[in-house]
């Protein structure tokens, strides 16, 4: 390791302590921002992400840093990384907002849309734990503004 | 359940992401399946009809005959008039089998009236669709892209203020209307045209403008105005003009006989910052038609350009030799060389004149010193192509490769390439390094 490697220690909202190389942390264009308007003091905290966010973030950010990955590599190992619980997709838009990851946002949004893609409404409200809290009549009036999408 | 496991609570949190996050993941839907988030749950409702993009792709008019793509279309528009809410930053509008829709002029007055930024048009083949004036009050357009289209501007035009990028694939535009809608796009940078109908010449004045593609034939383009100009290409490969002769007299030309042509020494004067050059023989014969004699250099050396590529010059041809010398020896700094040589053409084709006038380079110091590749296609081995090959390789010190394609005749003549290679393999090399590949 180089001497002039340096190294950033991230807080998570559940207090715990991450020490990243700099080079990997400012993926995270807030971090980069912090780092270069030169206000990082010892430890950053992230108030809005949880460790075990932080923990997927930083194991996607090592892996798209290693030199030497090939691409096919890389995409076997994204498509395992979306392959989670939609509470974790949720957690991991939300860190990659904060943070402004665009590319781990892109990949999670992505993730989303193709879960909803080409299903029924009953499959991606089961898919997300999403409710209905439509009556049967109103259920009927959507159905009718917007008939085209639904024949 | 433990703390451990939150995923297994059963609880809805995908509806509660930022509205940032929902309107991301709802562009990436295929309209239709964004319609339907509409039924999920209330928060879902109108979440689809406030996202920024909006495309109508292929998918929507899967099996469907041309009357029903219409009704289907009237329905979709009626329902996002009535609907949508907000901005539409970007459009992407495909539509087969269309003949003239009126439907789609109100979609393009809507998106005007929407504050669009974005827009790609692509029409089918076949009847051209005559954009309505609606498209030309978008003051925040920054991309259009438009295919099979009839161009008219109307006279109330006043500019595209912030357009980047325009493309115009198999459009119809006259030649002042063209030119009036380039000068009117103060800060266009990328800009590629592939005009339908018949162009005699434009004038570009673009002062912005970094690249440019230019796919259809013309007898003459002026660049006025165009300093950061970096990559050029004009070449006709995708359309089947015939050959553009101008006509002294001919009604169409008489305005174009006025305005005059545009020389080699003119067009090269008004390309400072060119580094990549393609140009295909139709429009090298303009520039040279223009001037008394070919100078043996231009007045002001090209000091960008990079890389040349040319196509369909004849290297026996004295007129096509004379421009090529005069184009290296004003690019001191050009690295890559590519002829595409056309196949030798009684009329054009005078070998020895050419074969003299390239022989007597040796005297004037000609020396390509940044020169490192290369590449000349359809060579048949005739004196002034064989002496070109000789002259690059000892004026090239850094030369590292050139690669030789032969011109295929028949399977009669596979000894021309071996002529050709046992001959270049006796040229003496100004570069250690250079090697001579086929």
């Amino acid at each position: 390791m180089s001497s002039s490697t340096k190294f950033l220690t991230l807080k998570t909202c559940d207090d715990k302590k991450f020490v990243l190389d700099e080079a990997i942390a400012v993926r995270s264009q807030t971090i980069k921002n912090m780092v270069e308007d030169d206000c990082v003091s010892n430890v950053i905290p992230l108030p809005n992400v949880n460790s075990k966010t932080m923990t997927k973030v930083i194991e996607y950010w090592k892996k798209h840093s290693e030199e030497g990955v090939s691409k096919d590599v890389l995409m076997d190992f994204d498509k395992a990384f979306v392959k989670v619980h939609h509470s974790i997709l949720h957690a991991l838009i939300l860190a990659a907002n904060f943070l402004n990851d665009k590319e781990i946002l892109d990949m999670m949004c992505q993730e989303v849309a193709d879960r909803i893609k080409g299903k029924t409404p009953e499959e991606i409200r089961k898919e997300f734990d999403i409710k209905n809290d439509f009556t049967p009549e109103e259920e009927e009036e959507i159905r009718k503004e917007n008939a085209w999408a639904f024949e | 359940m433990t703390e451990e496991v939150p995923s297994r609570r059963s609880c809805d949190r995908i509806s509660n992401l930022p509205i940032n996050a929902i309107d991301d993941i709802l562009t990436r839907l295929p309209l239709r399946d964004a319609v339907r988030t509409s039924i999920l749950s209330r928060k879902w409702r109108y979440a689809w009809a406030k996202v920024l993009k909006l495309t109508l792709d292929e998918s929507l008019w899967k099996d469907l005959s041309t009357r029903e793509v219409r009704v289907k279309l009237g329905r979709i528009l009626l329902h996002l008039f009535s609907l949508r809410q907000g901005p539409i930053k970007e459009c992407r509008i495909f539509i087969p089998k269309s003949k003239y829709f009126p439907e789609v002029d109100n979609l393009i007055f809507f998106l005007s009236r929407n504050g669009i930024e974005y827009l790609v048009l692509e029409l089918p083949k076949g009847e051209k669709y005559k954009l309505p004036s609606s498209i030309f009050t978008s003051s925040k357009m920054r991309h259009l892209t438009l295919q099979y289209c009839v161009i008219n501007l109307p006279t109330t035009f006043q500019a595209f203020g912030k357009l980047l990028r325009l493309q115009l694939f198999n459009v119809s535009i006259s030649e002042k209307h063209l030119e009036k809608l380039i000068s009117r796009c103060p800060l266009l940078e990328n800009m590629e045209l592939d005009i339908s109908n018949p162009l005699n010449y434009i004038q570009v004045n673009a002062p912005n403008l970094k690249f440019f593609n230019f796919g259809s034939k013309i007898i003459s383009i002026c660049f006025k105005n165009t300093p950061l100009l970096a990559e050029l290409s004009i070449m006709a490969d995708n359309v089947n003009h015939g050959p553009v002769e101008l006509i002294v007299g001919d009604d169409v030309n008489r305005d174009f006989v006025e305005r005059g042509t545009c020389n080699l020494v003119e067009f090269f004067g008004s390309l400072p910052s060119i580094k990549n050059l393609r140009l295909e023989n139709f429009i090298i014969k303009t520039l040279i038609a223009g001037i008394d004699e070919i100078p043996m250099k231009l007045p002001m050396p090209l000091l960008n350009l990079k890389k040349i590529y040319l196509f369909d010059i004849c290297l026996s041809g004295v007129d096509d030799i004379r421009f090529l010398l005069c184009l290296i020896k004003s690019s001191p700094y050009l690295e890559e060389i590519v002829i595409i040589n056309e196949a030798i053409n009684n009329e054009r084709g005078d070998d020895l004149t050419a074969f003299k006038v390239l022989e007597a380079e040796y005297d004037s110091g000609i020396k390509l010193n940044r020169l490192t590749k290369v590449r000349l296609i359809d060579i048949n081995g005739t004196k002034a192509e064989m002496e070109f090959i000789k002259l690059l390789l000892a004026t090239s010190p850094v030369l590292e490769k050139m690669m030789i394609s032969p011109f295929y005749i028949g399977p009669e003549s596979p000894q021309t390439l071996v002529e050709i290679l046992m001959q270049a393999n006796t040229f003496q090399r100004a570069s250690p390094r250079a090697v001579v590949n086929f």
